[in-house]
């Protein structure tokens, strides 16, 4: 209910939210609000709004993003109409800048001004008519409105160009202005920056690379680096034919004029400049390189348009030409078509690229906890590791969990190798879909982990996408999830061991603290820690008995006593929830009645087992028990190690405390360990410590809505199939797709039974059901009860079980990697740190300073150490942008390296014209000897992978069609005197007039078919995932056998080194 | 891998646009490249445009940690040709061509020739310059633009820090020494030449620099993390 409650809540508010900035939008602009833009039909509030809609449980914010928090993954709405592309022209004069075009300003007559189309102006004839267009048109269009919304053009002005010095610059400058806020009662006062870019239209040498770049092979280590390059161009050197003038003296008419592209951007605040502006650095670059391309070349359609020619058609001169400077009329630029959806190109990109939260660097997190021996972000590894599996079973119909007896662990790979037989001889292609595609990712991840708009300084560019295509965003997620963890990392995250250390201990101490803070504490007053469980059961949040039935697939089910008898666990045929099913008898109590909505037979025995074994440790249990039901309960809470995903490895940590660790090498042949194995499960008091801490966080946070209806629908869902674990757990086709079922939530999904929204607006019978079962349950539910939680290991990360918070935004990670919960304001942090280093510094006393003895004339100053201190207030927290890699679109954007977009029959197109886009970005910017740009294009409904790859190679044979809304300019259509001319000393061979060749090739690499892989690689692959699923199955097992308690740390090294054998 | 130099550069009355001190990191072993030769010829420095430091010195080293190989070096003007060509012009855009509606803001402005730069202008009071306030440009510049914007908040934080430690420490300095009858009424006169004065002079503090120095290894520090 409460749940429910809470998701009206939430969606009520996010349509409130939306509404109310309509609202405020409304009342702030209402002239801007009723005038639509007549320039600008095409941007529509709407449209923009649908990635944010697209629903994320907490499970699968957890593993795509590295927090279920979805507060860090809030998108924000920006107000289009504060978006602005404005374009002005230094004529010379020192005071006034003329303003070409500008986006905030509506032309009285849109209709007189035709769109020049540059395509149909092919020579001069067309001149005429455009010059006579442009001189028609109103000067200044400004209306009262716009400018008291918009910043004031001149101040722009002023900005862009700067003021004081005139600069004969030519090169191209960028710049960055944090705007003013405008306070008038027009509008509400909103943050902004202007970005500028300043170009030259000239016929003078370029400057670019000098006159640094003589010097730079002396002093190799300045290298002015650009997030990406532009190639700029001047214009041909023609001089004028002038009577006056003996023409022969001088070679061109040293022409030189800036002009800038300012883009005002919207900010939800100045602090989110970085995460909006300086994340997308990269994204936004190109977009300015496009835009200034696209500017010059209609700059010079109209600049070619207005000379002046003698009796021989020699050019005399130009209209536009004044004193060596180059002057436009004002708005020349208005009303042409292309520069007027620019606007709302800008607008999508901000759009698209702040508001999808990137993918966090699971692979980098896998690596972290398989290199490092820091288990904090085990959860992602396990879960990866899951979702293989349940990919492997639930798409593939591979049997992860094979149907054998749990005493022939041989049978096991024997019914696999049974399963491989028989594909093959059914099917030509015996590879899985993953393995084929995780063979064809291999080799590409390299280059897949730089951006696709990126200066790399190498011979060579490579750019590699993913595009998933899908009707199934949900399932898509999960293989994105899968691809994003095979890549790596080329950014460095600092690692910096003492900090992480330092945060280990730190939150060591907080849970130290917080635990004793708790009213109840771990070992002593189990009753008092029940309290959670209540209050969660209360409100309606029993998520754990459906998760649990990834153990169901085995027949054998251990009981929930830690000292189980091997009779007792093979008297229970219906498998309990994993997590409870160690619990005492009262637990069980309210447990069967929850699930018994299920199944009501399995309750007796269940029962019965556990209340014919109390578990004999009980105290521990308990908590253990608490712990996973905090786990699984709220959303919100977190915990740096969550075991529970390990299912009993948690309780393994303290029954390796007590003196029998096992090593599971044989499960057959148990041989007892000294109990040494506890490094791996270091962690369980700390989620233990977490937990009562997570406990006092409960009041603060809100826990996740959403959650607790995953929860129920999973209930709902889960029952059928428990029945059939059941009965069917001994038949391995039914198996698949069943038994399973609860060990991902992902499975949910797979079905098509996740759409979270249709059943909340369902609300089926069996939901009521269900939650009434849980309030009878809660009723139930003697407060002395203490169950516990021996999972075995389960392969469910519980979709409640929050297990990673990580600290981040929507585009970047805070580094040092911490958890959310540490540091709330981070910018807050960075502050006080800051603040406190720079004052001690002030303060400073003089003995620091030492005459240094080598040289005279130098002082060596001791470094204020901070770093020595123990302290984590010296630690500063900086953005780290995360890879574009998102995991779902609603549509393709070329910005994004990996991605899953919905069903499309132009979405090929649309990746391919991307594609050549950016060979035509990096032939015409870039001096890269060869190009190569591939897609590897899923389509998930017809199981299909395509690699689509094209090639330039320099220097070229034949001509480069650009395809698509290209907007490059490399071959300029301008076909006149003075034409692009590129300055580079090698430009001769990247020209544009110069003619290149591209290749393309498509390739399905994989069909159910057929499979054109690289088979030894596939294989390879195959088979690390074959020993994964065997490993797990194992494990499972030995979790089952009571006697067998088996080692973790064992578990944990043979999974990481599978793991390692994949991403590495 | 970007480099960086924490420059603070002033508008002197004089020279116009210079470089008072400025902050650059690299190995030990190329401890050499980055100092300033003690014989070197002391640059045509005026008062207000000289970095001093205590005993006559020219530069300050700081180790991060003994046994690291990253130096921290404070120097007048850079010693490599190339990155003091790119710091004068920076120098000079920042204090004479760029401008901005917000003091309180840093801007960004950069290009491939000379490099990139985030900077804020803040101002001093000091009676006795024209208009009686003497404006300083703190600066981070680098050659790697989109590592430099990564590292803008935290050389935000930075620069409000050391600005606002700097204006209270002169506003303090000017308090103690105010003379009521004097100083209005020389100003007003005009008797008083302007005269170039140190940011040593206007603090009170003869180890201003050496704060700099140690303000702008910390600053390093963290965005090279």
């Amino acid at each position: 209910m409460l749940g429910r409650l809470f998701k009206q809540n939430t969606t009520g508010n996010t349509q409130n939210s939306h509404h109310s900035h309509h609202h405020h939008h409304h009342s702030h602009h209402p002239q801007l609000g009723n005038t639509a833009n007549p320039l600008n039909p095409q941007i529509p509030d709407s449209t923009l709004l649908s990635p944010s809609a697209n629903y994320e449980d907490s499970y699968s914010r957890e593993i795509l993003y590295g927090t279920h928090n979805a507060n860090q993954l809030k998108p924000y709405q920006f107000n289009n109409k504060l978006f602005r592309i404005i374009i002005s022209q230094d004529g010379g004069n020192l005071r006034s800048k003329q303003v070409l075009y500008d986006s905030a300003v509506e032309p009285q007559s849109p209709t007189a001004s035709t769109p020049t189309q540059p395509t149909t102006m092919s020579s001069s004839c067309s001149n005429a008519t455009l010059v006579s267009t442009t001189k028609s048109k109103p000067l200044n269009t400004r209306n009262i409105t716009t400018s008291k919304v918009h910043h004031n053009v001149s101040d722009l002005n002023d900005y862009m160009f700067g003021c004081g010095l005139p600069s004969n610059e030519t090169h191209c400058n960028t710049k960055i202005h944090v705007l003013p806020q405008i306070n008038n009662s027009a509008s509400a006062p909103y943050n902004a920056v202007l970005i500028t870019r300043l170009f030259s239209i000239s016929d003078l040498e370029v400057s670019e690379w000098s006159p640094l770049s003589s010097l730079s092979s002396q002093n190799n280590n300045w290298i002015p680096t650009p997030a990406l390059p532009i190639k700029e161009s001047n214009i041909k050197k023609y001089p004028f034919k002038n009577g006056k003038d003996n023409s022969t003296s001088k070679t061109n008419n040293f022409i030189n004029s800036r002009f800038s592209i300012g883009l005002v951007v919207p900010l939800e605040s100045v602090n989110s400049i970085t995460d909006v502006i300086f994340n997308n650095w990269h994204e936004i670059s190109h977009y300015l390189i496009i835009l200034q391309k696209l500017v010059y070349r209609k700059l010079m359609i109209h600049l070619n348009s207005g000379f002046n020619y003698d009796n021989e058609s020699n050019i005399t001169g130009c209209q536009f030409l004044v004193n060596k400077r180059i002057q436009f009329p004002n708005y020349i630029l208005h009303g042409d078509f292309d520069i007027n959806s620019q606007l709302y190109k800008l607008i999508k990109s901000i759009h698209y690229n702040f508001n999808i939260p990137k993918l966090i660097n699971s692979n980098y997190l896998m690596k972290t906890s398989v290199l490092n021996e820091s288990h904090q972000y085990n959860p992602m590894l396990i879960n990866w590791v899951l979702e293989i599996l349940n990919w492997l079973e639930f798409k593939e119909g591979k049997p992860t969990t094979p149907n054998y007896n749990y005493n022939s662990s041989f049978l096991h790979s024997n019914s696999l190798l049974e399963y491989g037989l028989q594909s093959s001889t059914q099917n030509v292609n015996t590879n899985t879909f993953l393995a084929s595609l995780l063979a064809l990712l291999i080799p590409y991840r390299k280059s897949l982990s730089i951006k696709p708009y990126y200066n790399v300084a190498r011979n060579v560019r490579e750019v590699t996408r993913v595009v998933v295509m899908t009707e199934n965003p949900v399932v898509a997620k999960k293989l994105v999830f899968i691809l994003n963890g095979m890549i790596p990392n080329n950014q460095r995250i600092e690692e910096v061991p003492r900090c992480t250390q330092m945060y280990d201990s730190t939150f060591e101490e907080e849970e130290v603290k917080s635990d004793k803070d708790q009213t109840f504490s771990v070992s002593t007053s189990p009753e008092k820690s029940l309290s959670p469980i209540m209050t969660s059961t209360t409100h309606g949040i029993l998520p754990i008995p459906i998760k649990q039935t990834s153990t169901s697939g085995i027949n054998n089910v251990f009981s929930g006593s830690g000292d189980s008898s091997s009779d007792n666990s093979l008297s229970v045929k219906w498998e309990i929830p994993n997590k409870s099913t160690a619990s005492i008898p009262t637990t069980n109590t309210s447990r069967v009645e929850t699930t018994a909505v299920g199944i009501p037979i399995v309750t007796t025995s269940s029962t019965n087992s556990t209340i014919a074994h109390p578990h004999s440790v009980h105290s521990k249990s308990s908590i253990s028990y608490l712990s996973s039901s905090l786990n699984s309960s709220y959303s919100s809470s977190q915990s740096l190690y969550s075991l529970s995903k390990l299912g009993g490895s948690f309780m393994d940590k303290w029954k390796n405390s007590f003196g029998s660790a096992n090593s599971h090498s044989n499960p057959l042949t148990p041989t007892h360990a000294p109990s040494n194995a506890q490094g791996y499960f270091e962690t369980g008091d700390q989620q233990y410590g977490s937990l009562s801490k997570r406990n006092s966080i409960q009041s603060l946070r809100t826990p996740s809505p959403a959650l607790e209806i995953d929860e129920f629908n999973w209930n709902q869902h889960s029952k059928p199939i428990n029945i059939n674990t059941g009965v069917l757990s001994s038949n391995l086709t039914h198996v698949i797709g069943s038994h399973k079922l609860s060990r991902t939530q992902s499975m949910y999904d797979l079905y098509n039974m996740n759409n979270l929204m249709n059943v909340m607006s369902e609300e089926t019978d069996s939901l009521d059901s269900l939650s009434e079962s849980n309030q009878e349950s809660t009723a139930t539910l003697p407060p002395t009860t203490a169950p516990m939680s021996p999972t075995p290991v389960t392969s469910t990360p519980a979709p409640a079980t929050n297990t990673l918070e990580i600290k981040r935004s929507k585009t970047s990670v805070f580094t040092p990697l911490i958890n959310d919960n540490l540091i709330k304001n981070v910018d807050e942090h960075n502050k006080s740190t800051i603040r406190s280093k720079c004052r001690s510094i002030m303060l400073m006393s003089k003995y620091r300073v030492k005459k240094a003895t080598d040289d005279e004339g130098t002082l060596e100053i001791d470094n204020i150490n901070y770093d020595n201190n123990e302290n984590d207030e010296d630690v500063v927290f900086k953005h780290k942008a995360l890879l574009s890699s998102v995991a779902f679109s609603d549509e393709f954007r070329p910005e994004f390296s990996v991605q899953s977009c919905p069903i499309n029959p132009k979405l090929e197109q649309q990746v391919m014209n991307a594609m050549k886009n950016d060979l035509l970005f990096y032939q015409n910017n870039c001096n890269y000897d060869a190009i190569t740009t591939r897609t590897i294009f899923i389509s998930l409904r017809a199981r299909e992978i395509k690699l689509i790859e094209m090639n330039l190679q320099n220097p070229p044979s034949t001509t480069l069609s650009s395809g698509g809304d290209s907007a490059m300019t490399g071959s300029s259509p301008v076909a006149s005197y003075i034409s692009e001319q590129s300055n580079k000393a090698n430009a001769s061979r990247r020209n544009s007039s110069t003619s290149n060749s591209y290749r393309t090739r498509i390739k399905k690499v994989y069909t159910p078919t057929k499979n054109l892989g690289n088979r030894e690689l596939i294989n390879k692959i195959e088979q690390v995932l074959d020993e994964m699923n065997q490993l797990f199955t194992i494990q499972l097992q030995l979790f089952q056998d009571k006697k067998n308690k088996s080692s973790g740390i064992d578990f944990h090294n043979r999974l990481s080194k599978l793991v390692l054998s994949l991403l590495e | 891998m970007a480099n960086y130099i924490i420059c603070l550069a002033h508008f002197c009355e004089l020279h116009g646009p210079s470089t008072i001190v400025c902050t650059q990191t690299g190995p030990v072993k190329d401890k050499s490249k980055y100092l300033i030769p003690a014989n070197s010829k002391s640059q045509q420095a005026c008062q207000s445009c000289q970095l001093i430091l205590p005993d006559n010195s020219i530069n300050i080293i700081t180790k991060d940690k003994p046994d690291e190989d990253t130096l921290f070096v404070s120097t007048h003007y850079p010693a490599s040709q190339t990155r003091f060509t790119s710091l004068t012009k920076l120098v000079m855009k920042s204090l004479s061509v760029e401008t901005t509606a917000d003091l309180s803001k840093p801007m960004f402005f950069g290009d491939v020739v000379y490099g990139y730069c985030i900077n804020k202008i803040f101002k001093i009071n000091d009676a006795n310059a024209r208009g009686s306030e003497r404006k300083y440009s703190l600066m981070v510049i680098s050659d790697v633009e989109s590592d430099l914007l990564m590292n803008w908040d935290i050389i935000t934080i930075y620069f409000n820090e050391i600005i606002d430690l700097i204006q209270k420490r002169v506003d303090q300095v000017n308090q103690e020494s105010k003379d009521p009858s004097g100083v209005l009424n020389e100003r007003y006169l005009r008797r008083s030449l302007i005269k170039p004065k140190s940011l040593v002079e206007l603090t009170n503090d003869d180890e201003i620099f050496v704060k700099f120095h140690l303000w702008a290894v910390q600053l390093l520090k963290d965005i090279l993390k």
